[in-house]
């Protein structure tokens, strides 16, 4: 039979781990913080050479300032100039070459009509918001015969496939009603007096 | 069990319980100005980025600088070549005398008898509309710039040029309005006809009754000329988009010579 006897306090019992929960509490509350304390060091330290850097920024800033202003306003300048170049050229490009299309014009006339007056006009139409000039002609003639409606049809064609001519017209025809007997006093049965309507291509930038 | 073990273990848990709470405050004051300060380094570090890139920026614009001088001054070589010979300009503030002057020879050389009608008033000249989103809708799609303002204040006009009108009254040939006509328009590329008539006379066949008017491009403001100064002492200022379509929609504008 065999007697076990407990002679240990329960007070003077210790534990079989090789670490204590005592000397980890201890660790943790001593190396924690003076990890944190030193990662704080660092972060101030950090901030320190930032804001530094900041202002000698700065400082480099303000010393070009005035080079900062010469370049903004030469910027602006050249802004402004191509802005007047510009305008200036969309001007032109809106601008029909009249002498060249009255040349053009001259050897569509058949010889059996007598024109009696031509008038030519610009008005400005805005497409995508840019401003475009259109012309358009206005011919009053006089014709004899009693093929006179096929004369002012020639013409017609004529103006429609004179070179020079041709690519810019949008539109040439006699309007309805234009083609009438001429109640001139003295005038001839057979003479016809008629209006002829052109219009030319739109000129000018159209896109932005 | 003895007095004192009891008391030495009392306060060995005592201890104990007080090295955690105080640690455990410690550490939490340490966290939080831990986070404090790693919040203010970030705003720090963002702070530094944005004055370094603003810098850099200014560096490559002052680089820049010379390149956009020249290009500057070709742009400048550029407009004046195309204005100045070809804008009509004033003589003692009368426009219709220079082109009086400039147009009657050419008619009389190529046979045409005219006379240019007195001072008209300038008008705008119409151009593109700036790109973005329009401020006023346009009103009206179509004008004729030969009678009276050109453009509705809704459609933007140049603050740079006006146009004049010059309306020349002539007899002559056909083939001499084409003359004409040619000598002007290979003269001057920015002279504008706008108007034609050509109406025969039954006693003279050769001899038309012929009224032109063109529109002539000249500066609104000689002041906004540009001048060789400028490119020296580059400060000039221009009229604002506000000021000019308070001008326009009043139809009070001042600049006209």
């Amino acid at each position: 039979m065999n007697l076990h006897l407990n002679l240990i306090l329960e007070s003077e019992k210790r534990s079989g781990a090789s670490i204590r929960v005592w000397f980890l509490v201890r660790l943790v509350l001593i190396l924690v913080p003076a990890v944190l304390l030193l990662y704080s060091a660092y972060l101030a330290y950090q901030m320190i050479t930032l804001r530094k850097e900041t202002d000698h920024f700065r400082e480099l800033i303000a010393a070009r300032q005035e080079q900062m202003t010469l370049s903004a306003q030469i910027a602006k300048q050249k802004k402004t100039y191509e802005d007047m170049l510009s305008q200036i050229h969309d001007w032109a490009a809106s601008r029909l070459p009249v002498a060249d299309r009255l040349d053009a014009f001259r050897l569509t006339v058949p010889l059996d009509i007598q024109l009696t007056s031509l008038r030519l006009t610009r008005t400005i139409r805005y497409t995508n918001s840019m401003p475009v000039a259109i012309y358009a002609l206005q011919i009053r003639g006089k014709t004899r015969g009693e093929e006179s409606e096929l004369t002012v049809d020639q013409f017609l064609t004529r103006l429609r496939q004179t070179p020079g001519l041709a690519s810019d017209l949008e539109s040439a025809q006699v309007p309805p009603g234009a083609f009438l007997q001429d109640r001139e006093p003295g005038a001839h049965p057979l003479d016809r007096v008629f209006l002829l309507e052109c219009l030319f291509k739109p000129l000018g930038r159209t896109t932005p | 069990m003895s007095s004192a073990s009891l008391s030495t273990r009392s306060s060995t848990s005592w201890r104990l319980v007080a090295y955690t709470v105080g640690g455990a405050l410690l550490l939490i004051v340490l966290v939080i100005v831990t986070v404090i300060l790693v919040g203010r380094r970030n705003t720090a570090l963002a702070e530094r980025e944005q004055v370094r890139q603003d810098h850099d920026k200014i560096q490559a614009e002052i680089l820049a600088l010379p390149a956009l001088r020249k290009s500057r001054d070709e742009i400048f070589l550029r407009l004046r070549e195309r204005t100045e010979p070809h804008l009509l300009f004033h003589r003692y503030r009368n426009y219709q005398l220079t082109a009086r002057d400039r147009l009657l020879p050419l008619a009389a050389a190529s046979g045409l008898r005219g006379e240019i009608a007195r001072e008209a008033a300038p008008i705008p000249m119409p151009i593109a509309a700036p790109s973005g989103p329009k401020k006023k809708p346009a009103a009206k799609p179509r004008t004729t710039e030969t009678k009276g303002r050109a453009t509705d204040a809704e459609n933007p006009v140049s603050l740079t040029y006006e146009l004049y009108p010059v309306t020349m009254t002539a007899s002559g040939s056909f083939a001499a309005v084409v003359r004409f006509l040619r000598a002007v328009e290979t003269e001057n590329p920015l002279v504008t006809v706008t108007e034609l008539a050509i109406t025969s006379q039954p006693k003279t066949p050769e001899e038309h009754r012929i009224s032109i008017s063109f529109l002539w491009p000249i500066w609104k403001d000689l002041d906004l000329k540009p001048k060789v100064q400028d490119l020296i002492m580059p400060i000039i200022t221009f009229p604002s988009e506000e000021e000019s379509a308070e001008k326009t929609d009043d139809g009070t504008d001042a600049s006209s010579p």
